[in-house]
């Protein structure tokens, strides 16, 4: 069977509406913070999540118990609360006293109940009072709440998702794989579909000829032709296919999210080699599900097709079956449930049991109630209403304390903030730092500034420059910039320092360790005879980590800086650099095909080339002839048969041709900037922080990483601005750029830098807090006051280390000397799965000039970016901080966000089972859907969520009526704040207020200082 | 005769064990628990009475091991943990047959079971009491909920299983080696599917995702000390016994 173009368009764009709704997932090398609900960003944050659950069966706020824990540390202030809980009563026209009730409820209730004669005499009461009220029989019917799957599980007792997920999960770690298996499945170039279907052919439980769906396996190469088929099979009906996609793709959803990164990376090498796309996948588990329903027919005596499933669903037994499938049924029926099922009597103990399962139900009804009323000073009327009521109330009650929460950090965060707003400093500095907006920043800028006369600014941490870093020493290539951005030019990294001898004994150390390590015999021996150096390393990096691995990265030069290639190329040098290299390939050639070592040939070796390289063919074999046309070929003694076939092996095994040359050409047109770009990217950077005069004699651009060892999610803990790499390169080539005089006449006279201003990188570590300041190109004459600077800046960081070593669990009992220790030893400590908080615990984002944030204790919580609107007229600059910035620190807080709220859902659970697959990724134990979220270390302690889950809370200095089209001009800044994924505020210094949007309203409400200045009192 | 018809249903071997079972299965759950620790106890000391007659000592020996293979097959389907301990019993009384007839010491042996199995019976109850029935559809995830019930309930379940057969390094010599080979692999058999079943109870009654509805208390201080004080006595005698084997 053959499905035509016009149904395989119509498959691919359901698939593509389908995967829509789930978030790329990049490589782990490159760790990308997002919004696990990305795909759900064009709803409000309420219906997403509510839309979500369906999907991923995530819980959708956290407990009461939670907020409750909150509420008594005063991180929710109660008119917060009660406010919002008025604004649901006045949404749902409920009087004053369910407000009463709600709030009581809310701030006093636990979870559990302590019972003893009195209670069981009220709930005896209660459940009098219930009488009228009866359970719901909730007949359940396919679609986005029930999946066809779930459906089968719950009926029959299988455990089809989980096996179907099995053999989903074991292809793509197959057929993904980036270098990690030693061995590849059969065909993995050809595309996973096609792989695939080798291996299956030879499974005998799997696949039998007389099926027609594998005779359609065996005759189609199209993976549309079995979807299209396994749908005709199951009846599902057409208007459902989108549907029942997203639920098949929402079973694996980190593999999903991981082949659609893929499969719009056509540029990714693996891809590149080994394509895989989301329509195979899809295949690939529908084939699975009809051949896992065929061996269920045999059970049943029927198909168990979508049509006859609802027939089932529709059965009075079917709501049996489900209630004890899925664990609800009331335990003291279990046992005559299970006798009826043997004797095949369910319809007959049907009534028996619904009279159980209502009278169950006003029992639990009735203790609910107690609950909610012990203690309350209330009457009420009529309690089946009630109970309706609190049971609508207790749906929306996660979204009440979320919204309470961060009115109340809103407020305290504008009450913080008033001070400052209100004055204005002016100073003479003698340095300026530009730190990333990391929330890791904020407590070293502080530091900084508290210690010297130091001015900080918080930009991008790709400093506005994006490019794309090939590290030649690491074989490594990375874009450098956030991920919406595509890079349009290239830096390259060589290794300095190092003698050629030295850098080719360790790469052949490597790669004969590599081989020994992967080869089946060797493996043996080589333990034997080596494994005791290896006990070294162990010992050393387990009991002596702080001595022994700086030695370790020594030896082995882990930490050059290496020299970066930085100005283009102008187009001569190119197209010499180009000759040069494809003679050096054409000796090569000649030596390996015909054995001729050529010297003092380079005339006509180029002759040969422009022929080779020519769009047309100019040396073509002339029949009958024997001499030969080049002059390369008459100085070697070839026949003219015999170029010809150089000419053609050139071509095609040394890729010396018209289309390779000019894909050459325009590589290296890509490598380094013109000067042009080196203005444009100068003249940003400084004009998005508002820095265009007044400049300190010292300005230091300081880019910012993480280290730690045995840790997949590293660069997670790296610059999420750089794609989660370090954003030293970023510093060092804005500061090139900077300290170049032409550039700096080019940058007049909007940007006036004096002569005496020097530019310099630093590198910030995270985990010690320690910032490095590069000295390898600073002037001699300089020096001196770089060491200074360092000493100071040295001192700030030992206190910032000390002010974030406290949150740390184990470190905060230590003294300080000790603490310090603590930190420096989390850089090596394989054992060490926290080695740092992160971007824990962040919950606002403030655009504005450094004044207003000066001085206050954000304790790692605020994303800081330098903003002055005054000197940006029409908000260019502004909407370039919002498209960008603030995007990725949407992603970083929701990824944090869902991750602290349902681990299991959207994180990845504890460190401890997670195993590395393919180079790319992590699973749990040894099989298991992709995890894409963070581990449970990064946003729990001891069990206990640590990242408070709130929205990002976005403060803007800057005039609000001038000012806020910049949001409405940006879709996708609009969407995030109307649909209330981050809550926006507007500081007017001009109108002495605060804009708010108020999600309850709609509406922009205006908060004058004074109001904000009262409350502080 | 009295005595061997007393040993016989207070250890039962399959088919009484059956009629002792159903029995036992319609008494409530305080009962049950005390009635299979006193049967226990009571028949293991009157195999100390009991001077076997040659004749049916092949056939008891057969039935022994039939019993430990049969009732260890029924419990890799069980879901409810009474019913694991109606087929446990049976089990373990065979195993005191098998253990006297082989001339293991019956006072080592119950120095030996009697603690964990007061111990794993007294849990059970100790559940019962707050849920009622105990059936894999109904409870899962007390890990989360019971933590000190969870620990207990793991050391005594697992105690009750790996420690079947190897009670001592003198056990195990004599075991494998007084019974002919085709009794001996039924027992390694019997072993892997009670170790088997034993992990899946632990897997649905201790793992899993709890229900968030269920009101749970777990041990208190004062039980705490209780079953520490079992497990010890356990593993003191097991060292005691141990010792006594190597010397």
């Amino acid at each position: 069977m053959i499905v035509s173009n016009k149904e395989i368009l119509y498959l691919n764009s359901l698939i593509e509406n389908a995967v829509d709704l789930f978030h790329n997932f990049w490589p782990m090398t490159s760790f990308i913070h997002h919004n696990p609900l990305h795909g759900f960003e064009n709803m409000h944050f309420e219906d997403a999540i509510n839309k979500a659950q369906n999907y991923f069966h995530n819980r959708k706020f956290l407990s009461r118990q939670e907020y409750q824990e909150f509420f008594k540390k005063g991180k929710i202030k109660p008119e917060k609360l009660q406010d919002e809980i008025e604004n649901y009563c006045q949404k749902n026209e409920e009087d004053g006293v369910y407000a009463k009730l709600y709030f009581y409820i809310l701030t006093n209730t636990s979870e559990s109940v302590i019972s003893n004669d009195k209670t069981e005499d009220f709930i005896e009461f209660l459940q009098e009072k219930l009488s009228s009220t009866c359970a719901m029989q909730k007949s359940q019917k396919l679609g986005l709440n029930f999946g066809f799957c779930d459906a089968l599980d719950n009926l029959y007792d299988t455990n089809l998702c989980e096996e179907i997920n099995q053999k989903l999960c074991k292809m793509s770690m197959r057929h993904l794989d980036e270098g990690q298996a030693v061995w590849a499945p059969p065909e993995k170039e050809k595309g996973m579909y096609f792989s695939w279907k080798r291996i299956i052919k030879k499974d005998r439980v799997f696949f039998n000829k007389s099926l027609q769906i594998c005779r359609i396996l065996t005759l189609s190469d199209k993976p549309e032709d079995i979807i299209y088929w396994v749908l005709q099979e199951l009846k599902i009906p057409k208007d459902e296919w989108e549907d029942f996609f997203v639920l098949q793709f929402a079973k694996l959803h980190g593999w999903t999210g991981f082949l659609r990164w893929r499969s719009t990376n056509q540029d990714y090498l693996y891809q590149k080699k080994y394509p895989a796309y989301l329509e195979e996948f899809l295949a690939i588990r529908l084939y699975f599900l009809y051949m896992y329903l065929k061996k269920t027919e045999k059970k049943l005596g029927y198909f168990p097709d979508f049509l006859r499933l609802e027939q089932e669903l529709a059965k009075k037994e079917s709501f049996l079956r489900i209630q004890y499938n899925s664990g609800k049924m009331v335990p003291k029926f279990i046992e005559k449930y299970e006798q009826a099922e043997k004797n095949s009597s369910l319809e007959q103990v049907y009534e028996e049991y619904m009279l159980i399962y209502n009278e169950t139900y006003k029992q639990e009804s009735a203790k609910f109630l107690f609950k909610c009323l012990k203690g309350f000073d209330g009457i009420f009327e009529d309690y089946g209403l009630l109970l309706d009521r609190l049971n609508a109330f207790e749906e929306q009650e996660g979204f009440i304390w979320l919204k309470a929460m961060e009115e109340s950090y809103i407020e305290d965060l504008m009450i913080e903030m008033l001070p400052n707003i209100q004055s204005q400093r002016l100073n003479v500095f003698d340095a300026q730092f530009f730190f990333c907006i990391d929330v890791r920043s904020e407590s070293i800028r502080r530091h900084i500034e508290n210690i010297a006369n130091i001015e900080t600014f918080g930009i991008g941490g790709f400093f506005g420059i994006p490019l794309k870093l090939i590290d030649i020493p690491k074989r490594d290539e990375s874009n450098l910039c956030p991920a919406v951005v595509k890079p349009k030019n290239v830096v390259y990294k060589f290794e300095e320092g190092e003698g050629k001898e030295s850098i080719k004994l360790k790469k052949a150390l490597r790669h004969i360790y590599h081989d020994l390590k992967y080869n089946t015999m060797s493996a043996y021996i080589m333990v034997e005879t080596i494994g005791l150096l290896f006990g070294f390393d162990f010992f050393g990096k387990t009991i002596l980590p702080n001595l022994y691995m700086p030695f370790r990265k020594k030896v082995f030069n882990e930490e050059n800086s290496g020299k970066l290639l930085i100005d283009k190329y102008p187009k001569d040098e190119i197209l010499e650099r180009i000759k040069l290299l494809q003679r050096e390939i054409v000796k090569v050639a000649l030596k390996e095909k015909y054995e001729l070592n050529v010297e003092n040939l380079d005339d006509e070796i180029d002759e040969f080339l422009q022929m080779a390289t020519s769009h047309e063919d100019v040396l073509r074999l002339e029949k009958g002839r024997i001499k030969p046309i080049s002059r390369l070929a008459i100085s070697l003694n070839l026949l003219h048969y015999e170029e010809v076939e150089f000419l053609r092996i050139l071509k095609q095994q040394y890729q010396i041709s018209y289309f390779h040359k000019h894909r050459h050409i325009e590589k290296l047109s890509k490598v380094g900037f013109t000067f042009k770009e080196q203005v444009f990217y100068a003249k940003n950077a400084l004009k998005l922080t508002g820095l265009t005069k007044s400049f300190a004699p010292i300005v230091v651009f300081c880019g910012h990483e993480s280290k730690s060892e045995n840790n997949p999610y590293e660069s997670a803990l790296d610059c999420g601005a750089c794609g989660g790499k370090s954003s030293d390169t970023n510093g060092r080539v804005l500061t090139y750029i900077l300290n170049k005089p032409e550039i700096r006449e080019a940058l007049k006279p909007d940007i006036d830098i004096p002569k005496n201003t020097i530019f310099v990188a630093a590198l910030h570590n995270t985990v010690t807090d320690k910032i490095k300041i590069h000295t390898y190109a600073i002037p001699k004459d300089r020096l001196p006051e770089i060491m200074s600077l360092q000493k100071k800046i040295d001192l700030a960081s030992a206190n910032s280390a000390l002010e974030r070593a406290k949150r740390l669990p184990l470190a905060d009992k230590l003294n300080d000397k000790k603490a310090l220790k603590f930190i420096e030893r989390n850089l090596h400590d394989w054992s060490q799965p926290r080695p740092e908080w992160g971007l824990a615990t962040n919950h606002s984002f403030i655009i504005g000039p450094r004044d207003i944030s000066q001085g206050i204790k954000f304790k790692n919580r605020v994303f800081l970016h330098s903003y002055d609107y005054k000197k940006d007229k029409i908000g260019y600059y502004l909407e370039i901080i919002l498209s960008a910035p603030l995007v990725i620190g949407e992603w970083i807080n929701m990824e944090h966000f869902f991750s602290a709220l349902d681990n299991k859902a959207f994180g990845s659970e504890s460190k401890v089972y997670h195993n590395v697959v393919g180079r790319f990724g992590v699973i749990s134990g040894n099989m298991s859907d992709l995890r894409t979220g963070l581990a449970a270390q990064s946003v729990h302690l001891k069990g206990k969520v640590y990242h408070e889950p709130l929205r990002l809370m976005t403060f803007i200095d800057a005039p609000f009526y001038e000012y806020r089209i910049a949001i409405d001009k940006i879709r996708k800044v609009s969407e995030l704040v109307y649909n209330e994924w981050v809550k926006m505020i507007f500081i007017d210094r001009k109108e002495e207020a605060f804009f708010y949007y108020h999600g309850n309203s709609k509406r922009w409400k205006k908060i004058e200082f004074c109001k904000i200045e009262e409350k502080s009192l | 005769m009295w005595i061997t018809i007393l040993i016989l249903f207070l250890l039962p071997v399959f088919p009484i064990s059956m009629l002792v079972n159903k029995l036992l299965s319609v008494l409530n759950y305080k009962l049950f628990t005390v009635l299979i620790l006193t049967f226990f106890i009571c028949g293991n000391l009157t195999l100390l009475k009991f001077n076997i007659n040659s004749q049916i000592f092949q056939f008891l020996q057969f039935l022994a091991v039939f019993t430990i293979l049969f009732y260890s097959f029924r419990l890799l389907g069980v879901k409810n943990l009474k019913t694991f301990i109606l087929y446990l019993y049976p089990i373990i009384s065979s195993l005191a047959l098998l253990w006297y007839m082989i001339g293991g010491d019956i006072l080592e042996f119950l120095a030996l079971k009697t603690p964990i199995l007061i111990s794993f019976l007294a849990l059970y109850t100790f559940l019962f009491n707050q849920f009622g029935i105990i059936h894999q559809k109904s409870i899962s995830g007390l890990g989360s909920m019971m933590p000190r019930f969870s620990i207990f309930f793991v050391l005594s379940i697992m105690g009750i299983s790996s420690s079947m057969f190897f009670l001592g390094y003198e056990m195990l010599e004599i075991e494998i080696s007084k019974l002919p080979i085709v009794y001996g692999v039924s027992l390694v058999v019997s072993w892997i599917f009670i170790n088997w079943s034993s992990i899946r109870v632990v897997e649905w009654l201790i793992y899993g995702t709890p229900n968030k509805l269920m009101e749970c208390r777990d041990l208190d201080n004062k039980k705490m000390i209780f079953f520490i004080f079992l497990i010890l006595i356990s593993v003191v005698f097991f060292i005691f016994y141990s010792l006594r084997g190597l010397a």
